[in-house]
C-alpha cells in the first residue's frame, strides 16, 4: 500500500534515473524523425528574476550595479523549440499502490527527464516547474550538455507534499508565470494524475497555447487508479481532502471509471481547441511508448 | 451450586462462538489511502448498513438463545424475584393473606407506596394459586377483620383483592394474625400458611401452630413521617397534636393554620387530596426536632368555624400533613334530681352527686331538678339524668322518660329506701319493676363483677351497704344486665338498653348515711361509665379512626366522609370483630369512620360535624424486623420462583424469529433490489 505522507521518488528502484532517461530517450530518438536547427539567430525577449541555474552570461549587470537586484535578461531563437515541464509533486503523486513498481511522482520524473533528454538532443531549451512538492527546485529555459544533469538532480530531491491543497489562485499563478516565460512556439508538458486541481485549470492551462505553444497535459495514474480493482467493502481516504468514503467496489466500478473518463474529458476539451491534448498512462506502462505519444501530441498528431 | 449447575452457566460462553463467526464471515472493512476517492460513488453507504442490520440482526438472535438455553440448562438455580406459593409437599395449601390496611401503610418508600406493594405481592401470591388451595384474607387495620373467608374460588380470591382499600386506621397485627390462624385451623390442605403483608409496624404477634411469614421486606423499609394527629380549637386558640415518628422527619417544619369557610363541606376535605379552594394560612409554630408525639398551641386571629391545619414541608406519606380541627365538644347537660337534706354532706354545699359529676368531668353542666320532668321536652335539653333514691315516678314522667330514652338518653337511678313509699300510680320504672328496701344487720360487699369499668382493688367493694340495700332480685326489667352482684348473688347495678338509651339501676342511694356507695371509689366510675355512656350516644365531635359511631336502630342516618358518602349504619356481626365489653352495643347499628377528616352526620332532624383523628401510635411506629426472622425464611412464600417454564418459551421465540428472519430477508432484500 503506498503511504503518499512519506513518498519520495524511489530512486533505488531507478538505479540511474539518467540511465533510464538517456535509455527511454535513445529509444524515442531512435524512431522518431529529428528537428531541424534553425540556427541561434537572438531576440531581445525581456527581463526577468534570477532563478539559480541561470546562465550567468545573460545577467544584466547594469541592474544588479544600479539596483542590486539580479535580472536576467532573455533572448529568443525562432528556431529553437522551448520544452516547458511541469511537474505535479502534490500529494496525490506520491500514490503507489500494491500492483505499481514506483510511485506517480518517479514515473513522472522519469518521463520528465526523458523529454528533457530528447530535447535537449535536439538542441531545444528546457525549464522545469513544480505544482506544490517539497524540496522542489524550478529550473529556468536552458540547453546544453549540463542542463540534463541539473534537470535530473532537480527531479531526485523532489518530494511530494501532503495536505498542501492547489486553489485556483495558486494555479493561475504558475499558468501566469508559464505564459510570461513560455517561448513562442514551445511545447508545455504539464505532468500531473489531474486529481484535486482547481476546477477551471484545465482552461488556465489551455491559455498557455497562445504564440504557437502547445500545452499537453500529460495524465499519470496508478494502475488501482486506473482500474479500480479492490476487493471487498472498504473505506477509501482521500489524499487531499478530508474525504472517506465507504463503498463496495464491484458495485460503484463502473461508475467509478466514468467518472474517470469525464475528469480526462474535461481537460481534453479545452486543449483540443486550442490545438493541444490529454496523454494518458499509468506508471505501469512502457515509458517509450509515453514518450512517443507525448512527442506526437507535441507535433499534433492525435493519438 | 451444583456441578452441573456451573456447567450449564458455563454453556453461556458459548455465546462467543456466533460473535466469532460474525466477525470472521463480515470481516473488517478495510481503509485505504486513495487519491480519486473524489471520484468515487458515496451511495454505497447504503450497502453497507442493510449489511449490518441484517447480521446484527442474526447475531443477536443467536447469541440470545445461547444465552437462554444456558439458563434455562442451570434451573433451578436461575430464578427471578417475585413472591410464589411455596409447596413443600407438592400438594394445595392453606393460605391466609394478612394485609395491612392501615395508616403507615400509606408511606412511600424507595420502592413505592407500601400499600401498592403489598396489593402487588398479594397478586402475585395469587397468580401462583393452584386449584385446591384456600385462601383467606384479613385486614390488618384496628379491629382486625375477615375480608373473606377460606376459599378455593380464587376468582373471589381475585375480585376480594381488588376491592381492597387502605385506610387510616391503626394497626392491629397481633389480632389480625391470630384470626388468620383460626381460620385456618381444620382445613383439610396439609400445609397451611399465613402470609403477613405489613410494614410491621405492630408485630407483636406469636406463630402459634401455623406458622407466620411476612415475605415483603421493602414493606420494612423506614420511611420518615410526621402527622397532625388531633386539633382541637378551643375559642380563639387550637390546641394540636403531632406525632413524627423520626427526629429527621420533625426538622425544620411547622403547622400552619388555615381558615376555611362554614359552608365547606367535609367532602371537599377529602383526606389525601386537596381542598379545591386553597386555604388562606394565618398562623403557624414550629416543630420541635424531635421524634414522638409533640402538643402545641396555636393562637387564632378570629373564631374561625371550620379550619385546616397545614404541615410544612414533606414526607414519605403527604395525606396526614393536613388535618381538620375540631370544636371542642358542648358541655353535657346533666339533670339531677336529688333531695339535698339526704344527699347534702353535713359541711354543706353540693350533693354528692354534683360534687362526683364535677370530680369526673369538666365539661359537665349540672342542673339540679326538684322533680322528674313530666314531659320529653322538658327532658330533651338533658344528656343525662340522674335520679337519686326517687319515692316512685308518675306515669307522666315514665312516658317521658321512655320518649326520652329511646331517642338516645342516658338515665342512672340510684335506688334506696324512699322506695318502700310508693304513692298511687307511681313505680320505679324504668329503673326496676319493684324491689324492696331490705335493712342489713352488718355491712355487706359485693364481689361479683360483670364489667370491666368497676375497680376491682382489695377492698374497694367492700362493705358499701351501711343500713340496707334494695334488693333489685326479681325487679329486673326485661333486657337487663347485672353488671355487679352482692355478695349474695343479688344484683347491685343493673344494666338495661331502651331504643337507643341506657339506664344504670343501682341499689343504693347516694347518701352517706345510708351506703358508703359515695364514699368509694366505684362512685367515680359509676359516673365516668354513665358520661361515657352519654358521649356514645350523643356521638363525639371527635374521635379517633376506627372507633365505631352507634345509632338509633329506627334513626334515618346520612353521613358524608372525606371520600363521599358512607354506608348507612348496620349491625355489627363480623364487623365488630374481637372484642365489645358493652354487651349493649351489639344490637345496635354502628358506622366505622376509615379516614381521618372531617365528617358531616346527619341523624333525624339534627346535624353534627364530627372529626376523625389518627392515632399518634400509628405514625410514631417505625417498622421492626419479624420475631422470628429464622422461620419467615423459610416458611410461607418463596421470593424465588422457577422461571424454567419462562425461559424455555423465550428460547422457543427466538429460534423462531431466527427461523423467519432467514426465510424472509432474502424476499425482502429482493424487493428493495
Amino acid at each position: 500500500m503506498a503511504n503518499i505522507r512519506q513518498a519520495r521518488i524511489d530512486w533505488g528502484q531507478l538505479a540511474s534515473l539518467k540511465l533510464r532517461a538517456r535509455t527511454v530517450a535513445d529509444g524515442v530518438l531512435s524512431s522518431v524523425h529529428r528537428s531541424n536547427r534553425h540556427g541561434a539567430g537572438v531576440e531581445f525577449g525581456g527581463h526577468r528574476d534570477y532563478v539559480p541555474g541561470d546562465d550567468l552570461r545573460f545577467l544584466d549587470r547594469r541592474v544588479l550595479m544600479r539596483h542590486g537586484k539580479l535580472i536576467v535578461r532573455l533572448f529568443e531563437t525562432e528556431t529553437e523549440r522551448a520544452l516547458n515541464l511541469v511537474v505535479d509533486a502534490t500529494g496525490s503523486m506520491g500514490y503507489q499502490s500494491a500492483q505499481a513498481q514506483e510511485s506517480k511522482l518517479s514515473f513522472a520524473a522519469l518521463l520528465a527527464a526523458a523529454l528533457a533528454r530528447v530535447a535537449l538532443r535536439e538542441g531545444d531549451i528546457v525549464s522545469l516547474d513544480w505544482l506544490a512538492g517539497e524540496r522542489c527546485h524550478p529550473m529556468a529555459p536552458m540547453g546544453g550538455a549540463a542542463t540534463f544533469d541539473r534537470l535530473i538532480d532537480a527531479l531526485e530531491n523532489v518530494q511530494s507534499s501532503h495536505g498542501e491543497s492547489i486553489d485556483g489562485p495558486r494555479f493561475e499563478g504558475l499558468v501566469d508565470r508559464l505564459d510570461r516565460r513560455g517561448r513562442r512556439g514551445a511545447v508545455v508538458v504539464f505532468i500531473s494524475d489531474l486529481l484535486d486541481l482547481p476546477e477551471r485549470a484545465a482552461d488556465g492551462f489551455a491559455r498557455l497555447a497562445s504564440r504557437g505553444r502547445v500545452p499537453i497535459a500529460l495524465r499519470v495514474l496508478d494502475p488501482m487508479e486506473r482500474n479500480f480493482s479492490f476487493k471487498g467493502p472498504v473505506r477509501l481516504r482521500a489524499s487531499e481532502a478530508p474525504l472517506i468514503v465507504e463503498t463496495d467496489p464491484e458495485q460503484v466500478r463502473e461508475r467509478y471509471l466514468a467518472a474517470l473518463r469525464a475528469s480526462k474529458d474535461r481537460w481534453s476539451e479545452p486543449l483540443l481547441a486550442v490545438g493541444g491534448q490529454v496523454v494518458d498512462c499509468t506508471t505501469t506502462d512502457d515509458p517509450v511508448q509515453v514518450l512517443l505519444a507525448v512527442l506526437q501530441a507535441a507535433m499534433g498528431k492525435l493519438p | 451450586m451444583s456441578f452441573v449447575t456451573s456447567l450449564a452457566l458455563a454453556v453461556g460462553l458459548l455465546v462467543l462462538l456466533p460473535l466469532l463467526a460474525h466477525m470472521l464471515r463480515r470481516g473488517k472493512t478495510q481503509e485505504f489511502e486513495f487519491p480519486a476517492a473524489l471520484l468515487v460513488p458515496v451511495q454505497t453507504v447504503t450497502s453497507r448498513r442493510r449489511s449490518r442490520v441484517e447480521d446484527r440482526v442474526l447475531l443477536a438472535l443467536r447469541a440470545l438463545s445461547i444465552v437462554a438455553l444456558a439458563v434455562l440448562g442451570a434451573t433451578p438455580l436461575s430464578r427471578c424475584s417475585r413472591l410464589s406459593v411455596e409447596r413443600p409437599a407438592g400438594a394445595s395449601v392453606a393460605l391466609a393473606l394478612v394485609i395491612d390496611d392501615s395508616h403507615s401503610m400509606r408511606s412511600r418508600t424507595s420502592s413505592g407506596q407500601r400499600w401498592d406493594l403489598a396489593l402487588n405481592g398479594a397478586q402475585q401470591l395469587l397468580s401462583s394459586a393452584r386449584t385446591g388451595d384456600a385462601i383467606a384474607i384479613v385486614q390488618a387495620g384496628l379491629p382486625a377483620r375477615v375480608a373473606l373467608s377460606p376459599t378455593t374460588d380464587l376468582a373471589a380470591v381475585r375480585q376480594t383483592i381488588s376491592q381492597l382499600h387502605v385506610t387510616d386506621r391503626s394497626t392491629d397485627l397481633g389480632n389480625a394474625v391470630r384470626l388468620a390462624q383460626s381460620l385456618l385451623t381444620g382445613l383439610p390442605q396439609p400445609t397451611k400458611r399465613v402470609l403477613v403483608l405489613s410494614d410491621l409496624a405492630d408485630n407483636l404477634w406469636d406463630n402459634g401452630n401455623i406458622a407466620v411469614s411476612a415475605p415483603l421486606q421493602p414493606l420494612r423499609e423506614p420511611a420518615d413521617n410526621c402527622a397532625i394527629t388531633q386539633a382541637v380549637q378551643q375559642g380563639q386558640s387550637i390546641a394540636l397534636t403531632v406525632a413524627c415518628n423520626t427526629a429527621q422527619a420533625a426538622q425544620g417544619r411547622n403547622v400552619s393554620v388555615a381558615s376555611v369557610s362554614g359552608d365547606q363541606s367535609a367532602a371537599k376535605s377529602t383526606a389525601g387530596a386537596p381542598a379545591q379552594d386553597p386555604p388562606k394560612e394565618t398562623a403557624s409554630v414550629a416543630l420541635a426536632s424531635e421524634g414522638g408525639v409533640q402538643t402545641l398551641q396555636l393562637s387564632l386571629g378570629s373564631n374561625a368555624p371550620q379550619a385546616q391545619l397545614l404541615l410544612s414541608g414533606s414526607d414519605s406519606c403527604a395525606e396526614d400533613d393536613r388535618a381538620e380541627v375540631s370544636q371542642q365538644s358542648s358541655a353535657t347537660t346533666v339533670g339531677v334530681v336529688v333531695d339535698p337534706a339526704r344527699a347534702a354532706v353535713i359541711t354543706g354545699g353540693a350533693t354528692v352527686v354534683e360534687q362526683a359529676l364535677a370530680a369526673v368531668s369538666g365539661q359537665v353542666a349540672v342542673r339540679p331538678l326538684a322533680l322528674v320532668p313530666e314531659t320529653s321536652d322538658q327532658l330533651r335539653q338533658f344528656a343525662t339524668l340522674v335520679v337519686d333514691d326517687p319515692s316512685g315516678l308518675s306515669p307522666e314522667s315514665r312516658g317521658a322518660i321512655e320518649q326520652w330514652l329511646a331517642r338516645g338518653g342516658v338515665a342512672l337511678g340510684l335506688l334506696g329506701p324512699a322506695a318502700q313509699g310508693l304513692q298511687l300510680s307511681s313505680s320505679l320504672e324504668p329503673f326496676a319493676a319493684g324491689g324492696h328496701w331490705e335493712a342489713l344487720p352488718s355491712p355487706m360487699g359485693a364481689t361479683q363483677i360483670f364489667t370491666d369499668w368497676v375497680p376491682s382493688d382489695q377492698g374497694a367493694l367492700q362493705a358499701l351497704s351501711r343500713a340496707g340495700r334494695l334488693r333489685l332480685d326479681g325487679a329486673e326489667l326485661p333486657g337487663s344486665n347485672a353488671l355487679l352482684r352482692w355478695d349474695d348473688g343479688v344484683p347491685l347495678i343493673l344494666q338495661r338498653s331502651v331504643g337507643s338509651g341506657v339506664v344504670l339501676t343501682v341499689g343504693l342511694p347516694a347518701s352517706v348515711d345510708i351506703s358508703e356507695l359515695a364514699l368509694r371509689p366505684l362512685f367515680l366510675s359509676l359516673f365516668d361509665h354513665l358520661l361515657a355512656l352519654t358521649e356514645a350516644r350523643r356521638g363525639p365531635s371527635s374521635s379517633i379512626v376506627a372507633q365505631p359511631w352507634y345509632f338509633r336502630a329506627d334513626a334515618k342516618v346520612e353521613i358524608q366522609g372525606p371520600a363521599g358518602p358512607l354506608a348507612p349504619p348496620r349491625t355489627p356481626i363480623s364487623e365488630q370483630g374481637a372484642s365489645n365489653a358493652e354487651p349493649d352495643r351489639d344490637s345496635r347499628p354502628l358506622v366505622i369512620p376509615e379516614l381521618a377528616g372531617r365528617y358531616s352526620v346527619r341523624v333525624d332532624d339534627q346535624s353534627q360535624q364530627r372529626v376523625v383523628s389518627l392515632d399518634p401510635n400509628e405514625v410514631i411506629r417505625t417498622p421492626s424486623e419479624p420475631p422470628d426472622a429464622l422461620e419467615t425464611r423459610s416458611l410461607g412464600a418463596g421470593s424465588q420462583v422457577d422461571i424454567s417454564r419462562e425461559i424455555a418459551l423465550v428460547l422457543l421465540g427466538l429460534l423462531t424469529l431466527e427461523l423467519l428472519a432467514r426465510i424472509l430477508w432474502p424476499v425482502l432484500q429482493k424487493r428493495t433490489a
